[in-house]
């Protein structure tokens, strides 16, 4: 059989130890085409915890394409991705997990928390609940919320659309109108 | 027409149940310490362990092993009662290395002691949450095993299990049985 | 000192080619926001604590390749001032000498073809 686990208590970072410092060229011409090239070639990581990961999935593939608004590549490893898509559940055991990546992503990073369990708890927000984390909010930064259960690839697609909002100043792509009939 | 597989070994109750409500074939009760030498029995007749699962009842923990024969169509069900006040009952880890998970999940949600496991620390919940068992229901919403189980047809059966399938004595805790052959 | 522009030429080259590669670097140093504290330092092991050593067995087939590879390079190392020097001699003689000191590379290549060193995984006898 195997030899028995560790059981290693989880630590979580006390907060105020992670920072982000400003750059150190600071003139804003500069930082607004950065800002425009950024925001244009955002790399998500798979954060795909439940149920949310399948409608990320979805996005991503032919029929929704994330990728052509510049989410190229899913990375698997923060260390090269600019936007995390917490997508699903987070658990207490998952929650030390969750921190260690988001500050393992290098500057500039955004959050996403897509669907209602990463928003608030979702429908364990019970008061039996015994091992959810009620809002990723709780334990990183979030930027966008995306709500549903689970949020349609249509609705992903939106918070990025607002991620990119948030760091040009402006929506770059038209709002789909009204389906009528 | 008695369950061959397990003969030799001491149980409290045997009964044949309806597949097609139960998903069962066989419904056997054991004491705690019978159950490895039931697991070792099924174990040599090549049937596979499919789960371990508690149930927290007003009658105590029972504690349920579903087994299955793949190469013909038999599904056991063994099932321990322990008291609810140090449940404790012998592993069989040492017979299907498979069960070391669920006798961990069943130890996170109900608090049973499985006596020789080797490694029976927390799986599914928190490190810190080691004494947090959420299944262990509160006394208003905890039923009886005669309310969430059929007997099913008994072939042999002790005084204390035949008592658990009996109908109450008193008539106003008749209003309170539901039917229902699926277990909560 | 004199000053010659082909001298000139290949410190440019050699300047460009150090931009090349710190430029990105010393750019995203002094335009993008720095991120530190927390956990950001440690290795990544996928989102959990990095557990045991990096330090961990290999094939010993990297090994072989790795010396045969360094034993030959010292061998080409030798033959770089042979082949500025070769247009200027004449005759058979110095073919015959160049030819002695490869002869001895082959036979140790051939020997280590015998051996199955350049079959990947090892199965060497």
């Amino acid at each position: 059989m195997a030899a028995p686990d560790e059981v290693v208590p989880p630590e979580i970072p006390a907060s105020g130890q992670h920072a982000i410092q400003p750059p150190v060229v600071k003139a804003k011409p500069v930082q607004a085409i950065l800002d425009l090239c950024r925001s244009m070639s955002l790399w998500p990581m798979t954060f795909g915890l439940a149920c949310c990961a399948i409608e990320m999935m979805a996005t991503g593939m032919a029929r929704f394409d994330l990728a052509r608004f510049g989410a190229e590549v899913f990375r698997p490893s923060p260390r090269q991705s600019d936007v995390m898509i917490v997508a699903g559940t987070v658990t207490k055991k998952m929650a030390p997990a969750v921190v260690r990546l988001y500050e393992q992503i290098p500057a500039p990073k955004w959050v996403i928390a897509m669907g209602n369990c990463a928003i608030s708890g979702g429908p364990f927000k019970i008061k039996e609940n015994y091992n959810v984390i009620e809002g990723v909010d709780t334990l990183i930064p979030v930027d966008v919320y995306v709500p549903g259960c689970p949020p349609r690839p249509e609705g992903l697609l939106e918070g990025f659309f607002q991620v990119q909002r948030l760091i040009t100043g402006k929506r770059w792509w038209p709002v789909a109108e009204e389906v009528q009939g | 027409m008695g369950l061959k597989v397990l003969q030799g070994v001491e149980t409290l109750c045997v009964a044949r149940c309806d597949p097609a409500k139960t998903g069962q074939h066989w419904s056997v009760f054991l004491a705690p310490q019978a159950i490895v030498p039931a697991a070792a029995a099924l174990s040599a007749a090549q049937y596979s362990l499919e789960d371990i699962l508690a149930l927290d009842t007003t009658d105590g923990l029972l504690v349920v092993y579903h087994f299955n024969a793949w190469r013909f169509d038999e599904r056991i069900a063994l099932k321990v009662l322990l008291p609810r006040e140090d449940p404790a009952i012998p592993s069989i880890t040492s017979v299907f290395q498979g069960a070391q998970w669920h006798e961990r999940e069943t130890r996170d949600f109900h608090g049973i002691v499985f006596e020789g496991h080797p490694n029976l620390i927390p799986l599914l919940m928190p490190a810190e949450d080691v004494d947090v068992h959420p299944l262990l229901k509160a006394d208003k919403a905890r039923r009886a095993i005669r309310d969430i189980m059929d007997a099913g047809e008994i072939v042999s059966c002790t005084g204390e299990i035949a008592a658990l399938f009996a109908p109450p004595a008193d008539t106003s805790a008749d209003a309170a049985r539901t039917d229902g052959g699926s277990k909560a | 000192m004199v000053f010659n522009w082909l001298h000139f030429a290949i410190i440019l080259f050699l300047v460009a080619g150090v931009l090349f590669a710190c430029g990105p670097l010393i750019l995203a140093r002094l335009l993008a926001p720095r991120a530190k504290g927390g956990d950001m330092h440690i290795p990544y092991e996928c989102g959990m604590r990095p557990y045991g050593s990096a330090w961990t067995l290999w094939g010993v087939s990297y090994y072989v390749y790795a010396l045969i590879f360094l034993a030959f390079d010292v061998d080409v190392l030798y033959l770089f001032p042979v082949s500025a020097a070769y247009r200027a001699v004449r005759g058979w003689l110095p073919f015959i000498e160049v030819f002695v000191f490869l002869l001895f590379l082959i036979l140790a290549v051939v020997y280590f073809w015998a051996k199955g060193v350049f079959a990947w995984p090892r199965r060497m006898k």
